[in-house]
């Protein structure tokens, strides 16, 4: 199971992630963390939108080993979980990261965690998005208003 | 440069990344894929490069280099069939080598 997607992530599935953590009657708190391209201004133009590239085999690979250190156990997809969700891990994770092109405005990150607790609501969906950021070998072109374009660089 | 023996030439209708004196055989074709910025400095995502084994991971990348002059001084990690390899490591054979610069997900 791949976390990576085609374009922008689907908004709906925030609503979908949390109505499937709210059946599972050990979650306590949920967190949900959402990136979105902005209209950056550069001297060069300004951000119009980002085209998202990765290696994906060694994006999955990298997923799946962050998300062990991070949480414990690899990726489970929601559906997996649907008919019994105490045979799934807490804390109870779905992401979603874009491919390809995502326009200002357009999500190209979705984070949703579930857990017992708020402290660790917060700190896995944090760390989640810092390893997502560091770890994985992807690279963003921000195109611009002025036809040209730049690298993204995560500060 | 770490090996002023690395020979680039070009027979048998492919790139070749020779550190031997003389070519002593053909090796497997080896995809050399460039990511991020890289793919504007070398002028392409991918290609196939004949790479004479073993190589330490150094010595590619110089030899890319000096195929690539515009990826020199640029900061960089080469990963060898999916893994990330340090520059002293020796690599035996490879699939598929990939240049990866600092990632910018999220």
């Amino acid at each position: 199971m791949s976390i990576f997607v085609d374009g922008g992530v689907d908004i709906g599935l925030v609503a979908h992630a949390v109505a499937e953590f709210n059946r599972d009657r050990r979650v306590g708190g949920q967190n949900i963390f959402v990136g979105q391209v902005r209209a950056d201004t550069h001297p060069e133009g300004v951000v119009t939108g980002i085209e998202f590239t990765a290696h994906r085999e060694m994006a999955d690979a990298a997923v799946s080993t962050f998300l062990k250190r991070i949480v414990g156990h690899d990726y489970i997809e929601l559906t997996a979980s649907a008919a019994d969700n105490s045979a799934t891990a807490l804390p109870r994770v779905f992401i979603r990261h874009g491919l390809g092109l995502i326009s200002v405005g357009e999500a190209p990150l979705l984070i949703a965690v579930g857990t017992e607790r708020r402290d660790e609501a917060f700190r896995i969906c944090r760390e989640i998005l810092e390893a997502l950021k560091s770890e994985v070998p992807i690279y963003g072109k921000e195109l611009l208003d002025s036809e040209s374009h730049k690298w993204k660089v995560n500060q | 440069m770490t090996g002023a023996n690395i020979a680039l030439s070009i027979y048998g209708g492919g790139d070749v990344l020779d550190n031997h004196a003389v070519p002593l055989q053909h090796y497997p074709m080896t995809q050399v894929r460039y990511f991020g910025p890289l793919t504007e400095l070398s002028g392409t995502d991918e290609e196939q490069l004949e790479i004479a084994f073993p190589i330490i991971v150094g010595e590619l990348r110089a030899a890319l280099e000096q195929k690539h002059p515009a990826l020199s001084g640029q900061s960089f990690r080469i990963a060898v069939d999916a893994v990330i390899r340090e520059s002293n490591s020796t690599i035996t054979a490879a699939g598929e080598v990939a240049c990866l610069p600092a990632f910018a997900g999220g």
